[in-house]
């Protein structure tokens, strides 16, 4: 058990920023440039924490706590999923509502200290990425439930595990990709997202960034590597088949999956466009309606096996 | 006597003393004491049956046709009782800082609060009377009681016609509980709740009639959509105290008779369980959807219980639905989490108010496009208003999430009796996913909007942080939202002897079914401590930096009125829903090159039913019109008619009587 | 499939990414001027021809700080004392190391700082102000990160918000009314920092020396770290000088 914790708590110290590096060496490969080395962003994060706050002058203290708590959420919420492919840290019935309750917060804290800038910029940011995660919210919801009605048990770890029964691949296709589009959302990447524009048109995640210097911006780069490396985890776990059986195999499967999530998200970066904002929460309701299909397969799934 | 019913004179003596006093001190205190008193006599009283023990049963003797009122204080009472006292108590106390400035004009306090130990004293008329005409009774003088109290500014016209829309509205709901009980004692001959409960229990075609009669009435009482309409005009209207003590304890009554006749009826249709299922989905959808588009605090505040005793109705309906199917551990959560959410929502939203009440007396405004950047000047009330804001988007580690996590776990069980039905509660649990994400954008724009960032209208001169007496009740509040999530086990204390009344339940089960919210207290724990450390130091840390102006891209002619409204930060929300939603767009935007006069851009976000409402009534009015014109104006004309009507009705009343 | 199409497009277009960027000098480049040692006696032609004032005798002086590498003073003398060679590497630390002697030969070496260089070794952003040039500065700053000289292998990277960014890069010769858009821009930017000047303008002013609408007091409450010359400086003059400065090795 204490084994199982260190070693997530090993992983969730050294994987997430080397995944995002992954991402970044991908979108480098694809667009023909050398690019930054694979620890880049661990670089810049050592570098940020060596830099002295400037703070604005609208800013209440709210501003300087927010990425602490956005950190702290991020971590609580990678304490009850399968990291390693194996055993989470921690794990109880209906965690998964909590998981997306702990994800909440760490949003709200970061739209508050956006609009504690008192700046035109970050209020924009804020109201885009709440609008977006209301419609993103039940898709969650609708997942873990169809996972939970296929295994039979309530918490994550459970549901997130590889089947290889008959009929059972069409459920996990569709909770693959209803999944991937809640980690494009919530991890600010394409298309729904752009983490390296810069222009008010198209910016959603990084303009709440915008007045952060800094050790807090080194936390909420952590933080969003973090929740990028907790969404491909879910995907990883539900397609690694040996997780059930853990040891070695489960975790490097865990591992080559995990890295093949990040490279394809840097592929669809490169190669798709941001969608326009109008369409943004179509698009989300695209995997409302995979969730809902998954759901409606777990339902009837179990009845037709049991 | 039992001692809760010592409560009642205690409460009319100091009503009468408060009105009879010159002073308002005096007033104010003789309230608080007489308040005080009645609280401390009540829990005594009803701490036997709140903890699982027997109930209290009293019959009181009354000059005919009444006879005997018969009182029973049981496990539900009880609990009602527990905190609507205390809770009245702590508004009685609020309103005396919050109306120092009326005071201070010569304004004559003493019928204030005379009518807060009036409302006091209806709660313990209708949480342990059994007898259905001073059910009535107490109904009525809550609801008159309440009016009275929202019109304390009755020199504004607006403020009356909320008063008078909140009176014609509790009246309706008045009509059809009295239609229910006529329905009721036609069945039975008797006023009596026990009578009726017998009725109930036996299958009847009556049974689903007065079900839906007195779902309407407590639809009615409680704001449920779409019955909800007078709610937001009169939070806007009332004062602070008066807001919270209506959203958080008054209309809780009408919870409380559902879930009473509940236990009177015995096991329910499911058709019944649907019914309430879908009503608390579609009120928590729309009481969330409006409080995001609101400008008036109080109003968004007002949408918001709505969206909650939605949420509440869904714990019910689940509730009713286990029960229909045999699957008791449904029931029970279900019950259990409807209950529990109850009381955590008293609590919030109470604390909520009172915060908007300090920033209405600070700033004379609580419109959230004219505010901006209060968090400088009232860091308290700021704190405080934030942990009610984030309390009710049900967020860790506050108190909400233990009841909506009780309502999860019963939706997500997949115990239903087929697959449709497990479904179809599934697709509830994502919907009520759907209203806490809306209600977090809710959260952060009410909170971000009003406290942090500039001030939006430089006409507005902040004033001081409020006195003691009504900081101390938001403390106590923002404590209980803090402690109740971290240790549930209190709330849960409170209800556990509610939900045993229902025959289906043993308190082995109950434990059981609650099993899962050890691992989620445990989390929210660590969570918790992980969080205040990481706040606290962070908080130590920063103090002394570099300041520097906000980076608005070396832009020389900001100013704060480019900062993002209320209105903008949910435009595109709103726009995703404007078919539930719908926004009225005035508009004038110059098509010259060089306009000589500046654009002009207003959106306004109407009540959709009220809307309707106003749109039939006036269409009503025109028909009328209509035809009174067409009837010729001649007086010789209109007496012959007038008789002819009263003739034809005198026969017809004639010949049934035969 | 388009991904069909994208893989073929990407494998036809190659590697374009110049591989050492220490070494490369650019092909047609009017890079360092190198200054014989033959004595001009009464001979002013190069300093008349001069638009910037950048050359002085006695003894034969350039400051590449002024120059705008227009090559009339080449054109005008009639030794060939001054000739342009294709030298990309023209950065200095000290404004006095941009003066360059008769009889130099070695290209700049930018001294590096010890401080930085340990700070931002592995990880630099800027924030590029253009405090009212002509924009060829900040085009060619903008090829710094295409794929031909891909400064983010290094961890160089342009930013938009001066709180995320370590440097101030600054082109242009600092006009009136840019002087309190950049004097926020330098505020708002977090500690450690330091400010480089980009091209001739921002430099010493360069064809805007004597003009009216310039203020270039901020520069002398703000001292530079690293100058660039040029006009427009190449991309590989402006990577050079902030590598060397950090101590990178190519």
């Amino acid at each position: 058990m204490t084994v199982h914790c260190l070693a997530n708590v090993l992983g969730l110290l050294f994987l997430p920023l080397l995944l995002t590096g992954l991402i970044q060496r991908v979108k480098s490969l694809w667009s023909g440039r050398r690019g930054p080395p694979l620890l880049q962003p661990t670089y810049d994060v050592l570098k940020l924490f060596r830099k002295s706050p400037v703070y604005s002058a609208t800013a209440t203290p709210l501003f300087r706590i927010a990425p602490w708590l956005f950190l702290v959420t991020a971590c609580a919420s990678a304490a009850v999923v399968p990291l390693l492919g194996s055993e989470p840290i921690a794990s109880f019935p209906f965690d998964f509502v909590w998981f997306a309750y702990v994800w909440a917060l760490g949003r709200v804290a970061l739209m508050l200290a956006a609009l504690d800038t008192g700046s035109a910029f970050e209020g924009m940011g804020s109201a885009r990425e709440a609008t977006f995660s209301t419609v993103l919210e039940p898709v969650l919801f609708l997942v873990a439930a169809a996972l939970c009605s296929r295994s039979g048990a309530h918490s994550l770890q459970l549901a997130l595990r590889f089947e290889a029964a008959e009929g059972s691949f069409l459920l996990t296709t569709c909770a693959v990709l209803a999944l991937l589009v809640v980690l494009q959302v919530e991890a600010s990447r394409m298309p729904v997202d752009d983490p390296s524009t810069h222009l008010e048109l198209t910016m959603v995640h990084e303009v709440m960034v915008l007045d952060h210097c800094g050790a807090d911006l080194a936390a909420i780069q952590i933080g969003s590597a973090i929740k990028l490396f907790v969404g491909s985890s879910m995907i990883a776990a539900l397609l690694n088949p040996w997780a059930a059986s853990g040891g070695a195999l489960a975790l490097g499967a865990q591992l080559v999956l995990s890295a093949l999530v990040a490279v394809f998200v840097g592929t669809i970066e490169s190669l798709v466009a941001r969608l326009k904002l109008r369409l943004v929460p179509n698009y989300i309701a695209l995997a409302l309606g995979l969730g809902a299909l998954a759901l409606l397969l777990g339902a009837w799934g179990r009845v037709s096996s049991g | 006597m039992p001692s809760f019913l010592l409560s009642v004179p205690v409460l009319v003596v100091g009503a009468l003393l408060a009105v009879g006093l010159r002073s308002n001190r005096a007033s104010a205190a003789v309230a608080l004491a007489s308040q005080a008193c009645a609280c401390i006599l009540v829990l005594l009283g009803v701490g036997r049956p709140l903890f699982g023990g027997a109930a209290i049963e009293l019959l009181w003797p009354w000059p005919p046709p009444i006879t005997t009122i018969p009182f029973r204080v049981d496990a539900l009472g009880a609990f009602f009782l527990a905190w609507s006292l205390p809770l009245t108590l702590l508004g009685t106390l609020y309103a005396i800082g919050y109306l120092r400035p009326s005071f201070e004009s010569g304004r004559h306090g003493g019928p204030h609060f005379a009518l807060l130990n009036v409302v006091a004293l209806s709660f313990v008329l209708i949480y342990s009377v059994q007898n259905a005409l001073v059910f009535l009774l107490g109904w009525e003088v809550a609801a008159v009681a309440a009016w009275l109290l929202v019109i304390w500014d009755y020199r504004s016209q607006k403020i009356r016609f909320a008063g008078f829309n909140y009176l014609v509205s509790t009246h309706v709901g008045l009509f059809v509980l009295v239609a229910a009980f006529m329905l009721l004692h036609s069945k039975t001959a008797s006023m009596d709740f026990a009578a009726f409960s017998r009725f109930l229990q036996q299958p009847s075609p009556a049974r689903g009639t007065i079900f839906l009669l007195l779902g309407t009435a407590f639809a009615l009482k409680s704001a449920f959509f779409p019955f909800h309409t007078w709610l937001p005009r009169a939070h806007a209207a009332a004062p602070a105290h008066v807001s919270a003590l209506m959203s958080g304890v008054i209309h809780k009554a009408g919870l409380f008779g559902f879930v009473r006749f509940t236990l009177l009826m015995g096991r329910p249709e499911e058709w019944m369980g649907w019914t309430v299922l879908v009503f608390g989905a579609v009120s928590a959808f729309f009481g969330v959807l409006y409080t995001a588009s609101q400008r008036d605090l109080k109003r968004l505040l007002g949408y918001s219980s709505t969206e909650n005793v939605g949420i509440a109705a869904l714990g019910f309906g689940l509730g009713y639905l286990g029960w229909s199917w045999g699957a008791t551990d449904l029931a029970l959560i279900g019950f259990a989490g409807g209950l529990l959410h109850v009381l955590n929502h008293a609590i919030f939203k109470c604390l909520l108010f009172y915060a908007a009440g300090a920033v209405q007396r600070a700033a004379h405004s609580v419109d959230l496009e004219r505010l901006g950047g209060l968090a400088k000047r009232l860091p308290r009330t700021a704190a405080l208003f934030l942990i009610g804001t984030l309390a009710g988007s049900a967020l860790p580690p506050f108190n909400t999430l233990v009841s909506e996590f009780i309502i999860y776990t019963g939706l997500l069980s997949g115990q239903g009796p087929s697959p449709e039905a497990n479904v179809v509660l599934v697709v509830a649990a994502a919907g009520l996913a759907f209203v806490g994400a809306v209600s977090a954008l809710s959260a952060t724009r009410a909170f971000g909007v009003t406290f942090l960032g500039q001030p939006r209208d430089a006409r507005i001169h902040v004033g001081a942080e409020p006195p003691a007496s009504m900081l101390v009740p938001m403390l106590c509040h923002a404590a209980l939202a803090i402690v109740c999530g971290l240790a549930p086990q209190l709330g849960l204390g409170m209800v556990r002897a509610s939900v045993g009344l229902f025959p289906f339940c043993t308190l082995a089960d109950l434990e059981r079914v609650l099993a899962p919210l050890a691992g989620l207290v445990y989390a929210s724990r660590v969570l918790a401590l992980l969080l205040l450390a990481a706040g606290l130091l962070r908080w130590w840390q920063g103090a002394g930096a570099r300041r520097s102006p906000t980076w608005a891209c070396g832009y020389l002619a900001g100013s704060p009125r480019m900062q993002y409204t209320g209105s903008s930060f949910s435009e595109h929300f709103a726009r995703i829903f404007a078919s539930c939603m719908p926004a009225l767009r005035r508009e004038r935007i110059a098509s010259e090159i060089f306009p000589a006069l500046p654009g002009q851009l207003a959106t306004h976000h109407a009540d959709a039913v009220e809307q309707r409402i106003f749109e039939v009534l006036a269409r009503g009015e025109d028909a009328i019109t209509e035809v009174s014109e067409r009837i010729p104006g001649h007086p010789r004309f209109a007496f012959a008619a007038g008789l002819c009507a009263v003739l034809i009705i005198g026969a017809v009343a004639w010949g049934g009587w035969r | 499939m388009s991904l069909f199409r994208s893989v073929r497009v990407r494998l036809s277009q190659g590697s374009q990414t110049i591989a050492d960027v220490r070494t490369a000098v650019p092909q047609g480049f009017r890079g360092l001027p190198v200054l014989g040692s033959a004595p001009c006696g009464e001979c002013r032609a190069c300093i008349e021809a001069c638009p910037t004032q950048a050359i002085e005798t006695d003894p034969l002086r350039l400051d590449l700080g002024r120059c705008v590498f227009c090559a009339a003073c080449e054109d005008a003398c009639p030794e060939g004392t001054i000739q342009f060679s294709a030298e990309p590497k023209l950065g200095a630390a000290r404004r006095e190391d941009l003066v360059l002697a008769a009889g130099q030969a070695e290209p700049l070496r930018v001294r590096a700082s010890a401080t930085f260089s340990r700070l931002f070794g592995r990880s630099l952003k800027l924030r590029q102000v253009s405090a009212g040039g002509c924009n060829a500065c900040e085009l060619e700053l903008n090829a710094v990160v295409n794929v031909n000289f891909d400064a983010q292998r290094f961890g160089i990277e342009w930013v938009a918000s001066p709180r995320h960014a370590d440097a101030l890069v600054l082109t242009g010769p600092l006009t009136r009314t840019m002087k309190e858009a950049v004097r926020l821009a330098w505020d708002a930017m977090p500690e450690p920092r330091f400010l480089v000047a980009v091209g001739a303008c921002a430099i010493s002013g360069g064809l805007y020396q004597a003009a009216a609408g310039t203020d270039r007091s901020f520069l002398d409450s703000v001292g530079p770290s690293l100058f660039v010359p040029g006009c427009p400086p190449h991309p590989l003059t402006f990577l050079n000088a902030i590598l060397d400065f950090l101590g990178v090795d190519g």
